[in-house]
């Protein structure tokens, strides 16, 4: 043992007997590596690790989905350190690159350290600044929200937000200040097509009992291993789901198979048992192929599509609505019970359905016939399940074939994975990213509502997070919910340029980011800085770093980051209530958004609807009756770190969606058919007729852009597709110096053949462009890449770029229903840069 | 005897880097700095896999000092600055007594595990991080992984095995037959780097 005395001993700091004296002490239990990872997990908040320093429990929350719980070690009143901390559940303990980095994140020297104004007279992101006090900041932001009202109305004033704070505190208070003002809100639609796709066919999940909103329903990740296979669809969850990925590994070590179907060869494809390479927009066609195959071979679930799906009802060819009782002229009957939703009555009117050829209610025949036409008054009816399966007939696999260039034989290789159930579909948000997006997801739960591979252990289609929907509803509204609009952000240029939502008028002024960045995260940076920024009189930015948005705004305000405020995290796939401890006091100038906002709140006179601290109005949405009655209450919070909004254990009773085939659909049942589609949310466009009949059942159409169909794929040959980054979450950390050390500047993956054929030299810097911009970046050479497309992770700020910005190249344009951003239904060119090398 | 060492599992190893981010952190790494590094087994980039689409493999190995039986290392330092510590078999470096001739560099087979402070050590966030009682950074003096020493005397694993996502780094006494590492590798296949060179490493990677 290397002693005091010991001359080869180095260690002279005053670190030196206390880790020697430990050393001879430990020596005989150092290799017992259970019981080192079970002392290396026992912090508790506060308590000492080191002389002098103490520790705090900490939620890192990009919205990875992870929503991890951290230990944040403060020494001299700084953060020296971030380290795992334990989940209740020991299967969700975990830290990443990403959260281990905290501490270049807080100290970062590209801070912003005060409020900052434009300069008057300067251009909107020319970068001239002015300090300002927060007074003056705070003071001017009111007289604009005045005035602009004033002239404009109150819906002038809106607010954009994302999911860069996922927390009660900041979401609430905002939300508060902004219904008090009747602002309106810019709304989210990043990766809302597979959410729409899920609610067409299979409803939203809400949880009353537990107050949970399943936003993207599927079986918690710790079911997989219950599973024959797992089917990964376009997931990257080596790189941005990092806290899944061992649960994967795990269940492949248990004996289940892991499947990738993905157009990029990925970490997660490397490690598959197999790697099916597609082309880039296609996914709904490969699901249909699959669906082709398991009725070739009678595959189907019969008694699932009977009993959970609306294979049975019969369609009317008039009107495309289901039959029922009332067509027959018999007024629906009241059943005394009321929608909690709507507050209305609920009728009865029960569906007809065949049975044995004979038309009868639904409730009158156990085993409804899947397969028949009827002649109702001389409307023709058939089964819903005769239509789709019209659909799968038409798509063959040699067809499909050719359409995705997945090989017939691994087409029938995945469909046999498939059919051999129970297994755990696993989606991305890669094949959502296309104008079709939506219909991949209706389609690959269609494919599992045909095989019964729902509602099971095991069984399961979808993405995985959920939101607690909150206890104290009137805190976010306390005199009424805001009478402002509702603008969904691929819509707001077009408002923007007419002045008008729909037919109403919009004339929105002024616009308030938090916890987001939205010229940079959201697609078209022109339509930002082009259109949409010159149509505002005044813009505010509330964030950490200059973000591409925040130099765009009039005023940027200083933020106080996640451990310097008391939180209460409340979404991600561990649906839980995550407590955030306030570790240090923001530095320099920041401050908390809470503080923010209650203090702007005064000087619009609605001081007395802010009144309390930042843990009060924790205290006021958490310490409800209902909170208490919950168990999720701040108090436990505080006590538990973490509370699960889910039933179930994460361990022993995993939650299994859509159990017992009960769907949150009007019918009750798994919808592949729709009477009504709805568009997720309101924009200025109405849906056509064409593209309502198109939204009844799962189809695929071609991409908007990316298919070599269309007519710019002559001009501009590569789809550009992008990743979420192993170094960032959306835009964040994107200046952390440590990992900038790791990942110092944009780059794209290119294929070495496409490269080659267009003289471009590996780790030269490459000019990406198409008609609605460019992005320069070095070119990194990777057989991963499918020819034909590019890859380029996600969250480089336009300045860090040589010239351009990714989001240059992406548009606005949408689908009607699933209002959605199309990130990589993109089409460009690359050439050789020749501009100047710095 | 006990031999501290690492097995990770590169068969689930994703190149995260987590361990690497963790380690700097820990262990106050000053700019430019890194002990552990993970290298991709394939094309010349990071995470580009060897072959032609779509006929490809991609391996990540991360690396770091091996904490070498036999280290070479050791052999050639004038001063004893290099050293093996008897009781652990860990390899360490007396920063104090480092002249700084890098004769350890030139004679480790595992390039890059060794760095050497050619400058005052700087930090872009202007404070020092990581643990209390992880010694200074000092010019002109070799470093690389201590296996988390001062963490071992407070009876912890090395940061990068607490904080690997992938669950896939193990670390443990290889002389004790019982030991999970022990037992890791005798039931799976293994390989070890530069295994001709005679060091026999303290790390193992399952394949």
């Amino acid at each position: 043992m290397s002693g005091a005395n010991d001359s080869r001993t180095g260690l002279t700091r005053r670190s030196f007997l206390k880790s020697t004296a430990a050393v001879a002490a430990a020596a005989g239990v150092v290799g017992g590596a259970t019981s080192l990872t079970a002392l290396a997990q026992d912090y508790g908040a506060g308590q000492p690790e080191n002389e002098g320093e103490q520790i705090f429990h900490g939620v890192c929350r990009p919205n990875c989905f992870g929503f991890c719980h951290v230990n944040v070690h403060v020494r001299d009143g700084k953060v020296v350190k971030t380290s795992r901390a334990p989940y209740n559940e020991a299967c969700y303990d975990r830290i990443c690159q990403r959260g281990l980095s905290h501490v270049y994140r807080i100290y970062d020297p590209a801070r912003v350290q005060y409020p900052l104004r434009r300069v008057e007279g300067s251009e909107r992101g020319a970068g001239e600044w002015e300090r300002v006090s927060w007074d003056d900041a705070l003071t001017e932001i009111a007289d604009k929200i005045t005035s602009i009202q004033g002239e404009y109305g109150e819906s002038a004033i809106a607010f954009l937000t994302m999911s860069g704070n996922q927390s009660t505190g900041v979401t609430g208070a905002y939300s508060r200040l902004k219904a008090l003002l009747n602002a309106s809100t810019i709304d989210t639609c990043l990766d809302m097509a597979n959410y729409y796709g899920m609610t067409a066919v299979a409803g939203a999940h809400i949880n009353m009992q537990t107050m949970a909103l399943h936003m993207w329903e599927g079986n918690e990740p710790t079911d997989a291993k219950n599973a024959k296979s797992i089917v990964v669809w376009g997931a990257n969850i080596t790189d941005a789901q990092v806290h899944n990925w061992h649960l994967i590994k795990e269940a492949q070590y248990g004996g289940t198979k892991l499947v990738v179907v993905d157009p990029v060869f990925t970490q997660i494809a490397s490690k598959a048992d197999k790697w099916v390479p597609i082309r880039p927009g296609s996914d709904t066609l490969l699901k249909y192929a699959i669906m082709n195959i398991i009725l070739e071979k009678g595959a189907q679930d019969e008694d699932y599509l009977r009993q959970h799906t609306v294979a049975p009802f019969l369609v009317r060819s008039d009107t495309g609505m289901f039959l029922r009782r009332s067509d027959t002229g018999v007024a629906p009957t009241p059943t005394g019970q009321t929608n909690p939703l709507t507050g209305a009555e609920i009728m009865d009117d029960p569906y007809l359905v065949l049975s044995g050829g004979a038309l009868v209610a639904l409730s009158e025949a156990p085993s409804p016939d899947l397969e028949g036409e009827y002649d109702f008054n001389g409307v023709p009816c058939r089964t819903a399940w005769e239509i789709l399966k019209e659909e799968i007939l038409s798509h063959t696999p040699e067809d499909v074939s050719a359409q995705t260039e997945v090989s017939v034989e691994d087409i029938y290789e995945l469909a046999d994975i498939c059919m051999d159930t129970p297994v755990y579909h696993y989606e991305g948000y890669g094949p959502q990213a296309y104008n079709n997006g939506a219909h991949t997801t209706m389609a690959g739960l269609t494919l599992c509502a045909i095989l019964g591979n729902l509602g099971k252990p095991g069984a399961s289609y979808g993405a995985f997070w959920g939101v607690h929907i909150g206890t104290g509803s009137t805190y976010t509204a306390p005199a009424g919910a805001s009478t402002g609009l509702t603008i969904p952000s691929v819509d707001f240029k077009n408002v923007a340029e007419t002045g008008k939502f729909g037919d109403v008028d919009a004339p929105i002024k002024f616009l308030y980011v938090y916890s987001a960045n939205p010229l940079n995260t959201h697609t078209d940076t022109h339509a930002w800085t082009d259109v949409i920024m010159p149509s505002l009189d005044y813009v505010v930015v509330a964030d950490s770093v200059l973000t591409d948005t925040a130099r765009y705004a009039d005023m940027v305000l200083p933020i106080a980051q996640w451990f310097e405020v008391e939180e209460v995290a409340n979404a991600g796939q561990c649906y839980s209530l995550n407590y955030n401890e306030k570790a240090i006091e923001p530095p320099y100038e920041c401050k908390a958004d809470t503080a923010i906002v209650t203090e702007l709140a005064a000087k619009l006179g609605l001081g007395s609807y802010f009144t309390h601290t930042e843990s009060q109005i924790l205290e006021e949405q958490l310490n409800t009756p209902l909170g208490y009655m919950l168990g999720q209450d701040l108090d436990t919070l505080r006590e538990k770190k973490q509370v699960r909004f889910l039933p179930g254990d994460a361990e022993t009773e995993p939650w299994v969606a859509y159990k017992d085939g009960a769907f949150a659909t009007a019918s009750g049942r798994f919808e592949f058919y729709r009477e009504a589609p709805t568009v997720r949310s309101v924009t200025s466009r109405q849906p056509t007729q064409e593209e309502i009949e198109r939204e009844r059942i799962p189809h695929w159409f071609p991409p908007l852009e990316a298919w070599p169909e269309n007519e710019l794929y002559q001009k501009y040959p590569l789809v550009l597709m992008s990743e979420r980054p192993r170094y960032r979450v959306h835009s964040q950390w994107f200046s952390t110096p440590l990992l900038r050390e790791l990942d110092p500047e944009p780059f794209v993956k290119i294929n070495p053949a496409d490269a080659e054929a267009r003289g471009i030299k590996d780790g030269s810097y490459v000019e990406c462009f198409n008609d609605r911009g460019t992005a320069v970046a070095k070119a990194v050479f990777s057989s991963a890449i499918r020819p034909g497309t590019l890859v380029y992770p996600k969250g480089w700020q336009v300045p860090q770029h040589k010239s351009g910005g990714w989001s240059e190249l992406s548009s606005t344009e949408y689908d009607v229903f699933a209002v959605n951003n199309n990130f990589m239904d993109v089409l460009c060119d690359i050439r050789v840069w020749e501009g100047e090398d710095e | 005897m006990t031999r501290l060492g690492f097995v990770i599992d590169k068969k689930s190893c994703i190149a995260c880097h987590a361990c690497a981010v963790a380690c700097k952190v820990e262990n106050n790494l000053p700019d430019g700095n890194w002990w552990n590094r993970i290298l991709t087994e394939g094309g010349d980039n990071m995470d580009a896999p060897e072959g032609t689409y779509p006929n490809l493999s991609l391996g990540n190995i991360a690396v770091a000092c091996q904490h070498c039986k036999n280290p070479a290392c050791v052999k050639v330092c004038p001063v004893g600055a290099t050293y093996k510590d008897p009781e652990t078999g860990v390899v360490r470096q007396d920063y104090d007594k480092c002249i700084g001739c890098r004769m350890c560099m030139a004679a480790c087979p595992y390039t890059g595990v060794r760095s050497f402070n050619w400058d005052e050590p700087k930090y872009a966030i202007g404070q020092a991080m990581g643990d209390a009682d992880v010694p200074a950074h000092q010019k002109h003096v070799v470093e690389k992984c201590t296996m988390c020493w001062h963490r071992l005397a407070k009876d912890l694993a090395p940061a990068c095995v607490e904080v690997c996502p992938a669950r896939v780094r193990f670390f443990g006494d290889l002389d004790d037959p019982d030991s999970e590492v022990s037992q890791l590798i005798r039931d799976r296949e293994y390989m070890q780097l530069l295994a001709e060179e005679g060091t026999k490493p303290s790390v193992y990677y399952l394949v």
